[in-house]
């Protein structure tokens, strides 16, 4: 396909998240900095890093906590913020507007599918929360050293190196820099849809899932919610899906509460209308009603199914 | 013949009037006026003529001459503030080669000496000259009416001003000395028939000796050191011309000092007690200084 | 009338001579501080200068206000400069020994107060070679020439409360009668002991970035740093330092510590927060010695000072204090003292490329190549890597090579 072709074929819903995507990167990476620069940061570490608070080291107190969060207030807020919109509306920073998670993926998304990495079959769940226990009980051995193998500071960095700052470039050379660097391109350029380490790695994803699935059964809160009646199985939602949350079972779409980033692609490829951002009102009485015959079947959005998905079966 | 003196009268006077006008003009700026007159020290210069002693003894010290450069800053402070080096915008034409502070070799007044370089000129000690009848006013090196000469202030009497309690409490008060001087930088120089008498390093004459000088070699050096040097005192007037006596060599009156500077002036100790011990390197036990 | 027996004349002559002395004299009034020995009557006349055969500047001119108000106020001259007697005065009566004791009794115990102790610690030290004592206004050249500093290197007399604390000091000053004086009564007590305390509540006159300007006066200069000669343990010789020695200064300006300092946030540590924490503060000591607060024993008691990184003796944090506070590989490259050669320099890259290089040539090559080469499919593309597995267990249908062969086979 040819690239205006390609951009075309883009649904106008993900042409407006790359454009908010695109803008945050703008905001967040230098040489702009519009944001960090708000609070005199430099970059998206110190006083705005957002997982810092929760670094601990052996011998300290509860104090020692209460310190680091009033060091890093202004992170403990936006996660704080993060957190609570996810309650509500659903992983909205990280599919809308997370430009390290962003990034990535649009890049991503210039080239074809066929010469990259298919990650999405992996069990994600197992192997992110896997990987985040350990990743908090290691951090007494890691301490500040997290900070080396974090992704905020690698994508702002690299960033750097493009844009003419050369500590970016001397980040980018040293070896932490290649280790994360030749992350980036596993689990970024060449993986499919670019979000692997959104969906593998990420300690702020990782905690922001937790959140999401907690919310999902409430039913004012609003998900990527599937009405299984809608549903003919025809699969593109799955093949879409940035995060390979949705899994079909018994040929219906099943959408992973833990993994979905409510990207909305799958909103905007389905055909059949069968899988919506929305909150399941509590009470929907249907238009017409004969003698308590229900003409047509009632729309049941749900968004989470308790399946046996290794049977495949409810 | 009487054609040749038949020139109009009138024509004839008119031109003899206007000759004696141009040559009275001519006399007038001459004379009258200050700033086309020489300074004595320079036509004393000139005119003087350098004996053979002199100059055997100015060739010696051109040869053993060296150089001195002064050190701006060294990495160990000075343990007690102090003040900064003086600096005016007009400088004696002595500081080419004797720097702003002169005096060296001589132990015990060397100090003394150099603090009054603040406020007197060189030649005010060092060219006392015979027959000639100087004057000593106050004359400005710094400043808008720099080399100009100034007039002295009215005579204030020592106020006493005692500083507030509670400013008192936080910083030690002193009460500081009213100056003499009418304005920082102006320094007691003498004055021949209203002209100073003093060259500074600006001047036409000032210059064209430096340039004499660095064209010079050691002979010719010499010999130009000892010029500038012949109508000068070495040794400079004692402390007691203006400390001791009833009738100081500066008339500190005109100056504009009053009865109780003057006074201070007269008394002053370490006069008393450079007269009292004369021998250069006697050292003099403080508890008897006080 | 008599006075005491001395008849008229007599007595008022007598009256007359009191009176013409105490007219001759300078007229001081009576003043905060006396001058004992008289120093004054010609050391507080400004413009007593001249320049030695060196050079140097020479000034006997003391600003007295400034001596009274600075931190030797105090003290009278002959408790410092001894021996002077007469006038001229000999060079060698008049040098100060720093550890001589003074007759300023010391308020708590009344004993002459004295700086031995420092001195005595601070000849210990690394700088111990410094002058402490024979200091006088001629040898300043002499001892700019060492290369130890001397007391008076970092110790100028100084204003007893500094120029920017002032306001603050005066502001409280003024309260101290309502303030202090509720329990200490009396003008004497306040006026003795009411300043002095009041000057070491309100803070040190040096903070954190002071100290560090003091040490970097002399260790930020790299020309006099590469003249330093120290001793080999191991032969014994003496050698000149290296550059992580020479570079101290620098590689401790790219650390947090540094940093944070440099913008006036006082969270960092200056340089004898680490290097001098304990005593007098001058006992800096080699690393290598068992005592030096940087000997790698001691050093996580030094980090744990107070105000400080508290959890740093727990044992299973002792990588965080081997953190390297002087890595001169944080500095920019391009300087002359450590030039980067081959030894020093630790290239990743040929591990980081058989990381990369296959992703990039498989991968991207693959990228590029089908976008000219390949097949202009239209449809849905399955990549090649793990496609087949995402074809079975998300979407749930077999993907076509295996139903070929299926095909084939059955």
């Amino acid at each position: 396909m040819g690239l205006l072709a390609g951009i075309k074929s883009i649904p106008n819903g993900q042409k407006y998240r790359y454009a908010v995507i695109m803008a945050s990167c703008t905001l967040f990476f230098s040489p702009f900095l519009f944001l960090p620069g708000l609070v005199d940061n430099p970059d998206l570490c110190g006083k705005v890093c957002i997982r810092r608070f929760y670094l601990f080291f052996p011998g300290m107190s509860v104090d020692d906590v209460a310190g680091k969060m009033q060091v890093a207030a202004i992170g403990v807020y936006i996660l704080s913020f993060i957190l609570i919109t996810t309650f509500f509306f659903g992983r909205m920073w990280c599919g809308y507007v997370c430009p390290v998670g962003g990034l990535p993926e649009l890049v991503s998304r210039t080239f074809s599918d066929k010469w990259k990495i298919e990650y999405r079959a992996l069990p994600q769940v197992p192997i992110r929360y896997g990987y985040f226990s350990v990743y908090l009980a290691l951090m007494p051995m890691l301490g500040i050293s997290a900070c080396t193998l974090c992704n905020f500071i690698t994508i702002p960095r690299i960033f750097d190196a493009f844009s003419g700052n050369p500590k970016g470039l001397a980040f980018a050379l040293s070896a932490v820099g290649l280790v994360n660097l030749a992350l980036l391109f596993l689990l970024g350029f060449f993986a499919t849809k670019g979000r692997a380490y959104c969906q593998f790695l990420c300690p702020v994803g990782a905690l922001d899932g937790l959140v999401n699935r907690l919310g999902a059964k409430l039913r004012f809160t609003r998900r990527i919610r599937v009405e299984r009646s809608r549903c003919t199985g025809c699969n593109i939602c799955a093949r879409n899906c940035m995060t390979g949350a949705i899994q079909m079972v018994d040929r219906v779409a099943v959408v992973d509460q833990l993994s979905c980033m409510s990207c909305h692609e799958c909103v905007d490829v389905c055909d059949w209308g069968a899988i919506d951002w929305r909150a399941a009102p509590l009470d929907e009485e249907p238009k017409r009603k004969k003698k308590g015959v229900d003409f047509h079947p009632q729309p049941q959005w749900q968004a989470v199914h308790v399946v046996d998905l290794r049977k495949g079966k409810k | 013949m009487n054609k040749k003196c038949r020139v109009h009268p009138s024509h004839g006077h008119k031109r003899h009037a206007l000759l004696m006008i141009c040559l009275f003009a001519f006399a007038l700026t001459l004379f009258v006026s200050p700033v086309m007159a020489k300074p004595l020290y320079q036509e004393q210069v000139e005119q003087s003529e350098v004996s053979d002693k002199a100059l055997k003894k100015s060739l010696k010290q051109v040869k053993e001459h060296k150089e001195i450069k002064v050190v701006d800053d060294l990495s160990v402070p000075p343990f007690h503030k102090r003040a900064v080096l003086q600096t005016t915008k007009k400088q004696p034409f002595c500081m080419t080669c004797h720097l702003s502070l002169p005096h060296r070799k001589n132990e015990r007044s060397r100090t003394f000496m150099n603090m009054h370089s603040r406020y007197i000129a060189c030649e005010t000690c060092h060219f006392i000259p015979k027959g000639a009848a100087l004057e000593y006013r106050w004359l400005a090196y710094d400043g808008v009416d720099a080399g100009k000469l100034i007039a002295p202030r009215r005579a204030v009497e020592v106020s006493v001003e005692t500083p507030a309690k509670s400013e008192r409490k936080h910083t030690a008060q002193f009460k500081k000395r009213e100056p003499l001087a009418p304005q920082p930088g102006a320094r007691i120089s003498p004055f021949y028939n209203d002209v100073p008498v003093l060259l500074f390093k600006e001047t036409p004459f000032a210059k064209d000796i430096e340039k004499k000088w660095e064209d010079a070699d050691e002979t010719q050096r010499a010999e130009i050191k000892a010029q500038l040097h012949a109508p000068l005192k070495k040794k400079g007037a004692a402390c007691k011309e203006c400390h001791g006596k009833r009738t100081p060599m500066i008339d500190f009156e005109r100056l504009g000092a009053s009865a109780t500077q003057l006074k201070a002036i007269q008394n002053n100790i370490v006069a008393r007690f450079f007269e009292r011990f004369k021998k250069e390197d006697e050292r003099i036990r403080i508890d008897k200084l006080l | 009338m008599s006075l005491f027996g001395i008849s008229t004349n007599l007595s008022c002559i007598l009256l007359m001579f009191v009176a013409l002395v105490s007219l001759s004299l300078p007229s001081e009034a009576a003043e905060r501080h006396p001058d004992p020995d008289g120093c004054f009557s010609c050391h507080a006349l400004e413009g007593l200068e001249y320049i030695d055969k060196a050079g140097v500047l020479r000034s006997a001119s003391i600003d007295k206000q400034h001596y009274y108000s600075a931190l030797h106020g105090s003290v009278p001259c002959k408790d410092c400069h001894r021996k002077i007697r007469d006038y001229p005065h000999k060079v060698k009566n008049g040098e100060v020994d720093c550890g001589a004791s003074c007759h300023v009794e010391e308020p708590s115990e009344g004993e002459p107060y004295t700086h031995k102790a420092v001195v005595k610690e601070y000849e210990k030290s690394v700088h111990g070679e410094g002058w402490s004592k024979g200091l006088t206004g001629g040898n300043r050249l002499k001892e700019a020439e060492g290369v130890d500093p001397s007391c008076r290197m970092c110790h100028p007399n100084e204003l007893y409360i500094g120029e920017d604390e002032l306001p603050k000091f005066k502001a409280s000053f003024d309260h101290i009668d309502t303030e202090c004086g509720s329990c200490h009564q009396g003008e004497v007590w306040l006026g003795q002991f009411g300043g002095h305390i009041l000057r070491r509540f309100i803070g040190s006159r040096w903070n954190k970035n002071d100290h560090n300007k003091m040490c970097n006066d002399c260790h930020a200069d790299h020309k006099r740093m590469a003249e330093v000669e120290l001793e080999n343990k191991k032969s014994g010789e003496k050698e000149k330092v290296g550059p992580r020695f020479i570079l101290a200064s620098d590689s401790y300006a790219t650390t947090l510590h540094g940093r944070l300092l440099e913008t006036n946030v006082m969270e960092g540590a200056s340089c004898i927060d680490c290097h001098a924490p304990k005593g007098f503060r001058h006992g800096i000591l080699p690393d290598e010695e068992e005592k030096a607060a940087t000997h790698l024993d001691n050093l996580a008691e030094t980090c744990a000072q107070s105000g400080c990184h508290g959890y740093a003796t727990n044992p299973l944090n002792h990588r965080f204090v081997k953190t390297d506070l002087h890595d001169i590989d944080m500095i920019p490259a391009v300087n002359d003292i450590a030039p980067r050669d081959s030894s020093r320099l630790e290239s990743n890259w040929v591990k980081a490329l058989i990381a990369l290089l296959p992703i990039i040539v498989i991968l991207g090559g693959g990228t590029l190549l089908w976008r000219i080469f390949g097949e202009k499919k239209k449809g849905v593309t399955f990549s090649v890597l793990g496609g087949d597995a995402f074809q079975e267990k998300m979407i749930g249908r077999k993907p076509k090579g295996k139903a070929k062969k299926r095909g084939k086979q059955g």
